[in-house]
This record gives structure tokens, C-alpha cells and sequence, in this order.
């Protein structure tokens, strides 16, 4: 480390450093634009690695690749080279990287492939080709969306069959099999190997909550 | 947890403002300490102020203040155009203005808009004037089609049961693989419930087929065993050579099919560039010193165009709004500001979703560090037609102390309007808030009929946006009624009582999206 006693900290305001410096238990930072967020969380994790935690302890998640990169840089300006080994990545990016390691835990190959949007249209397709359902009442689109709200939601096929007010709303919309293309498109990634977006925050959730041989405690204790 | 709920703007995405309201009240048994940072070093007061005037309107949030570090300032202007292309053009004539008076260079101005379809105005005056742009957004580089071909000849390499990937190469280049034994292949698959790779050798096919098949199966098995070479560029380039795309692209000399290859040979070269670069850093910003193709699959894998390495080139950036977050620029011009457009017309009509477009408002006027623009149309060509729209509601929650609405730029007609909303020589009396309003909707029907082509019956579903003749634009919330006389609840923000009941047989209703 090549640092110089804490003389980042007086590059900040009285909040911001506050919120460096309370490095116990859980921080909420509200923050308006342009107000200093990346620097306060660059600065924090800096501080934190200050006193003493090892960098890959450190996992910071952001919302885009951007982002993360940026904090790396600053983050590396502050402590030096050892910034490198923090995790800072997207969520997306970070649940991929566990994902790789766990994925057989939870009946995924560790080489399991992302698909993106039109791979997912695409098996949509598929699947409505396969049940005789017409492209105009069941639009992939539509049907897509549903699926990764299911999902956003944590509802799962089995769950979703059982849903009386989902299975009203596609009712409604003219779309009753929907459950079963959720179903079937479900088996067809994953006998492909493959998770969409959606999975990747879907099924790090399920390898968390089912926790298969302690996983969880692993994870908690490293960060 | 470090953020801004007045600039949650990717619900779509699962990142809703919930989380961050939800996160003080589900960690207060936790003792969680909560800091406001409300002092903004990016811009001047008047558009800070805008913001918090803006933002007040919202429901929920977390209450701040926002004040500027940078004090006054300039102004935020105003452009009211007749129509879009004037505004196109008017946009255009402020950055030269702007360049010349304030120093000003290309790389400092943005211009943002709700949807991309609105950058082709911009985009023909600024080349017209000569002014560098990019446009981001739209087709992405891992999106084109001959960068998606290689691309799914690596995901095989590595997941050979990736059945997208299959499905798209298993004849491509051309191969003798017809759509017959593709079909037969799937069918096959789904019957023993295995994946299209696992059928190859099973599937019961005519001599030729099978060979052709074989000989397929073969070159993935030769590419998953080159796929484990520790250096992902040798992997990737003898893919390239032996699936056969690269000669095929060779073979193009048309300028389309020589800047095929040219994203061939880039995409080579971003895999060089991985396979090489010292720094451990994927381009996903996540630490890696595995340097196989699988790693660096998984790394573009979650890429968008947005996280290409910019050109620093001197530019005038163009994007959408939702693009912009977390971006910031010198001057910027934030337009379509007209109801139905921005608050787009999906979101409008619920709560929720007016929330959200102002947060996305929000957003883009604090993206400005000195100089803001704002800009609409009385009349836009959107779908092929002529539409009328109202100033954005938001133009209306700043208020006028922040806006320089006249200025030697102000539109024949805009300035009694003007006039009036500064308190001066107006015939209307006191100011009343919602001047920025069009004086009423035209009677006449919004649309042309000779651009209006009936849509049948079969495609008027709940969720579609149609269009009517005599009502406009609305939307389609459900339909129910007899199967061969559905009755259908449309919304049209164009009227007043905007739900109606309406007869599909006997209406005149055009799908549009």
C-alpha cells in the first residue's frame, strides 16, 4: 500500500466522510446526482482495506459494468494495486462469476451458457410451435415479459401454476396456457444448459435459500 | 447501500425504487446509520433547483434538499418548435451558438431523448452543420448478425447444448443441413426429451443427411477440444478459419459485406485484447486470470453497448435518457418534451408510471452541468403520422424563475404565450399555471385518413396501442364481450373522458405496436 495516512479523507465533505468512516453495520447513503455517491463508496472501500480487510473480502455490486470499472480505477488510486482483487462488478456479472463455481449444486453445468433476449425469444417460439399457439395472442414479447417478471418476482413454473391471480390476469388477456409455456420454456434453457438474465439473480436467490452443502455460510463468512 | 431513489429508473429491470425505500425500514433492527449527501458539484442552482421542483411531485421518496455548490448560473432554456424537425434544427443552431459564445467544444454537448427513434432529426442537422455526433443506443456491436455467428460457434465450443447456438450455425455457411433434418433433429429431441447435440448420433436420417450431420458434429467436437487452450485469441481464431465463416465473409466484396468483416476481424481482436491485456480485468470490470475462451465468453456475455470502450473523440453525444445515468455533460438538451412522449404515452396512464418517467426527467436535466436545454413540438411525425401533442407536464412543475423561455431563438407564436407566462402583456389575465399548453386539441379527427389503414378484428388484444380515427392514440386495457362482437375498454389520452367502450366490429382501429 502506498498510501500516506488518511489524507483522503479531507478531500471529502463533512457527510461524505462521515459515511467513509462508518464502516459497522448497515449504511444507507441517500444521495443526490452529483453529489459525490462513487466517491463515497470508492473512499469507503478504501478505507475499509485501510484498516486492514483484505480486498477479496470486499464485494461491491453495481447496476452497470461502467460503474464498476470506474470504482476500480479510483479505488486503485487510493490503496494501489491490491484494488484489483476486490469484487466490484454488476450484480449480473458478480451472480455469474458464483454461479460458475456453484451452478452443478443447484443442476446447471459450470460451463452453462447466458442466453440473451432473442435466444430467449427464440425459445419461446419454439415452445409456442410446439404447443400449437398462435405468435398473435401469445406475442413473444409479451410472453417474454411475463416470464422475466415471474421471475423478477421469485415465482417460479410451480408456484405460478398455482397463482389464482396470475392465471386471471392471462386469462383475461386471452393467454391461459401461459403457466405451461412458462413450464416448458423453464426445462428447455436448463436442458441447454443455459439461464437467461433473469436467471442469473433468480438462481443465485434459490442456490442461497436452498443452500446446498453450506453455501451460504461460505459466502457470508468470506465477505 | 448507496443510492438516489428520485433516479430509480430501471423498474423494467427489476430495480425498483422499493428497494431502496424497503432497505432503512428492513435493517433498522440492524442499528443502520443513514447519510444524506445533498450538496451537488455538477451543477448550477437553476437546474438544481429545477430538480427538486420537479421531483416534489413524486408520491414516495426519501425528503432532501439538493443545493448546488456552483451557485446561479445560466438559465434553462426553452425551445418551443411547430415542429419536430424545426427542433432538430433549432437544437443544432444552439450548439453552434453555444460553441462560439461559451468555448465550448463538440465532446461537451448531449443530447437526450425518451426513445431512439427520435435521434434521426438530430442526427440530419448536425450533419448537415458538420458537427461530429455518435449515437448510442439501437443495434449494439454483439447484436450484429455476423458478430452473433461467431459468437454462437464459441458458445458451442464451449456448451454444446446450447440450442440457440445450434439452431443458428448448424447451417451456417451452408452445409447440406436442410430444414428437413433440422426439423427431424428437434422433433427427434423432443421425444426422448435430450438436447439437439445429444440427437445428432441417434436420429434415425438418410445416408446423406446423417454424413452432412456428422461431419458438423465433428468440427464442434474439434472446437470444444480447442476451446480448452489456455490462450482464448488461438481458440478463437482457428474457429473462425475452420467453421468457414471467415472465407464466406471474404468472399463479399460489396461495401455492406466489407464492413461485415470488418466487425468479424474487431470481434478477433477484442478476444486478442483479452487474451493478451495484463491487467486482470475483464471488460465486465470483474477480476480474471483465466484467459480461455469460456472466460471471455462469459465476460461480453452481460456486455452492452453502452460499455464499449468509448471513442474519445469529440463528439456530441446523443442517447437516451436511460442511457445517460450516471453520465455528465457541460450542456445539455433534453427533448420531446410533449405529453404522450415524455411521460411516454405507455407509462402515463398509471401512477406508478408517471412517477417514474418524472424520476427519469429527474435525471435528465441533472445530467447538465452548466447549460440545460429544454425543447418540444407542436406536431411530430410518429408512425407514419401527423400528431398533435401539449407541452410535457413537466415543463410546467419548474418553475419560471429557472426558465428563460424567450430569447432571439423563440418561435412565431410562442411569444404571446411567453409573454403571458412572465405576467406581461397578456390577454388571459394572471398568470395561470399550464401555459405551456397547446390552446386546444384540433376538433377535426388527429389523423390523416389516407394514411390510416384499418387493422381486423383478430388483432385488437388488450396491451396493443391502436390508433383511432377520430380519437387518436389510445391504448387497449381488455376486451371481453362475445367472441364474434368483442367489446373493447380503450384509453385515449387524447379526449376528454379517455375511457371508452368501444365496438370492434365497427370501429375504426389500427394497431400500432
Amino acid at each position: 500500500m502506498s498510501n500516506t495516512g488518511s489524507s483522503y479523507l479531507d478531500e471529502l465533505n463533512k457527510v461524505q466522510r462521515a459515511a467513509v468512516e462508518a464502516t459497522e453495520g448497515p449504511v444507507l447513503v441517500v444521495a443526490g446526482p452529483g453529489s459525490g455517491k462513487t466517491r463515497v463508496l470508492t473512499y469507503r472501500i478504501a478505507h475499509i482495506l485501510q484498516k486492514g480487510a483484505k480486498p477479496w473480502e470486499v464485494l461491491a455490486l453495481t447496476f452497470t459494468n461502467k460503474a464498476a470499472r470506474e470504482m476500480k480505477a479510483r479505488i486503485g488510486k487510493v490503496v494501489g494495486g491490491s484494488a484489483e482483487k476486490v469484487w466490484a462488478g454488476t450484480f449480473h456479472s458478480i451472480f455469474a462469476r458464483i454461479l460458475r463455481q456453484e451452478a452443478e449444486k443447484i443442476g446447471y453445468p459450470s460451463n452453462f451458457t447466458i442466453y440473451d433476449t432473442e435466444d430467449s425469444k427464440n425459445v419461446i417460439k419454439a415452445v409456442l410451435t410446439e404447443m400449437n399457439l398462435s405468435t398473435d395472442v401469445y406475442n413473444p414479447n409479451s410472453v417474454r415479459a411475463r416470464i422475466s417478471s415471474a421471475k423478477s418476482n421469485l415465482i417460479p413454473p410451480a408456484l405460478y401454476v398455482k397463482d389464482k391471480e396470475l392465471r386471471e390476469q392471462d386469462s383475461i388477456a386471452k393467454r391461459p396456457h401461459m403457466h405451461e409455456v412458462y413450464k416448458r420454456y423453464v426445462a428447455r434453457c436448463k436442458r441447454a444448459g443455459a439461464m437467461d438474465f433473469d436467471d442469473l439473480l433468480y438462481r443465485l436467490y434459490e442456490l442461497l435459500h436452498r443452500n446446498p452443502e453450506g453455501v451460504r455460510e461460505k459466502y457470508q463468512q468470506r465477505f | 447501500m448507496v443510492g438516489d431513489d428520485a433516479q430509480s429508473i430501471y423498474a423494467f429491470r427489476g430495480a425498483t425504487i422499493q428497494n431502496i425505500l424497503d432497505f432503512e425500514k428492513d435493517f433498522k433492527p440492524f442499528g443502520i446509520q443513514v447519510f444524506k449527501l445533498e450538496q451537488n458539484y455538477r451543477s448550477t442552482d437553476h437546474i438544481v433547483q429545477a430538480a427538486n421542483q420537479v421531483i416534489t411531485h413524486n408520491r414516495r421518496q426519501i425528503q432532501k434538499k439538493i443545493w448546488s455548490y456552483k451557485g446561479g448560473g445560466t438559465k434553462i432554456k426553452v425551445i418551443r418548435a411547430r415542429t419536430d424537425n424545426e427542433e432538430g434544427k433549432r437544437i443544432a443552431d444552439t450548439i453552434v451558438e453555444r460553441k462560439n459564445r461559451n468555448h465550448l467544444s463538440n465532446k461537451d454537448f448531449a443530447i437526450l431523448y425518451r426513445t431512439n427513434s427520435q435521434s434521426r432529426v438530430f442526427e440530419e442537422y448536425l450533419r448537415r452543420y458538420n458537427i461530429n455526433y455518435k449515437v448510442f443506443g439501437g443495434l449494439s456491436f454483439y447484436q450484429r448478425k455476423e458478430v452473433k455467428d461467431l459468437l454462437a460457434y464459441f458458445r458451442l465450443a464451449i456448451n454444446p447444448k446450447d440450442e440457440e447456438a445450434l439452431r443458428r450455425v448448424i447451417n451456417f455457411p451452408k452445409r447440406a443441413i436442410g430444414k428437413t433434418t433440422v426439423d427431424k433433429l428437434s422433433q427427434f429431441a423432443g421425444q426422448q426429451d435430450i438436447t439437439m447435440w445429444e440427437a445428432i448420433p441417434q436420429v434415425p436420417l438418410s445416408n446423406r443427411a446423417a454424413t452432412s450431420l456428422k461431419g458438423f458434429a465433428n468440427m464442434i467436437r474439434d472446437f470444444q477440444k480447442i476451446a480448452l487452450d489456455p490462450d482464448a485469441y488461438a481458440a478463437a481464431d482457428h474457429i473462425a478459419r475452420r467453421s468457414g465463416l471467415m472465407d464466406l465473409l471474404r468472399k463479399d466484396t460489396s461495401i455492406e459485406g466489407i464492413g461485415r468483416l470488418d466487425n468479424f476481424n474487431s470481434l478477433l481482436d477484442g478476444v486478442k485484447d483479452f487474451a493478451e491485456s495484463d491487467d486482470d480485468l475483464g471488460p465486465d470490470g470483474v477480476q480474471s486470470t483465466d484467459k480461455t475462451l469460456a472466460s471471455y465468453i462469459q465476460s461480453i456475455a452481460l456486455l452492452t453497448d453502452m460499455d464499449q470502450k468509448s471513442t474519445n473523440g469529440d463528439h456530441v453525444t446523443l442517447m437516451s435518457v436511460h442511457a445517460a445515468k450516471g453520465l455528465e455533460f457541460p450542456a445539455v438538451f433534453v427533448v420531446g418534451l410533449e405529453e404522450k412522449l415524455f411521460p411516454s404515452f405507455m407509462s402515463m396512464d398509471t401512477i406508478d408510471g408517471l412517477d417514474e418517467e418524472r424520476r427519469l426527467f429527474y435525471v435528465a436535466i441533472t445530467r447538465a452541468e452548466s447549460f440545460l436545454t429544454l425543447s418540444y413540438a407542436d406536431s411530430r411525425y410518429r408512425y407514419g403520422q401527423m400528431r398533435y401533442n401539449q407541452a410535457s407536464r413537466f415543463l410546467e412543475e419548474i418553475d419560471e424563475q429557472h426558465l428563460d423561455v424567450a430569447g432571439p431563438l423563440g418561435a412565431k407564436g410562442a411569444s404571446t404565450r411567453i409573454e403571458s407566462r412572465m405576467g406581461g402583456g397578456s390577454s388571459q389575465g394572471a398568470s395561470v399555471k399550464g401555459n405551456f399548453k397547446k390552446p386546444r386539441k384540433p376538433a377535426r379527427p388527429v389523423v390523416d385518413p389516407k394514411n390510416f389503414s384499418r387493422s381486423p378484428m383478430s388483432e385488437i388484444q388488450a396491451g396493443k396501442k391502436v390508433l383511432h380515427l377520430n380519437f387518436g392514440e389510445g391504448k387497449v386495457l381488455s376486451l371481453d364481450g362475445a367472441k364474434d362482437n368483442p367489446v373493447a375498454t380503450i384509453f385515449f389520452q387524447g379526449i376528454d373522458n379517455p375511457q371508452r367502450r368501444i365496438m370492434v366490429k365497427f370501429a375504426p382501429l389500427q394497431v400500432i405496436e
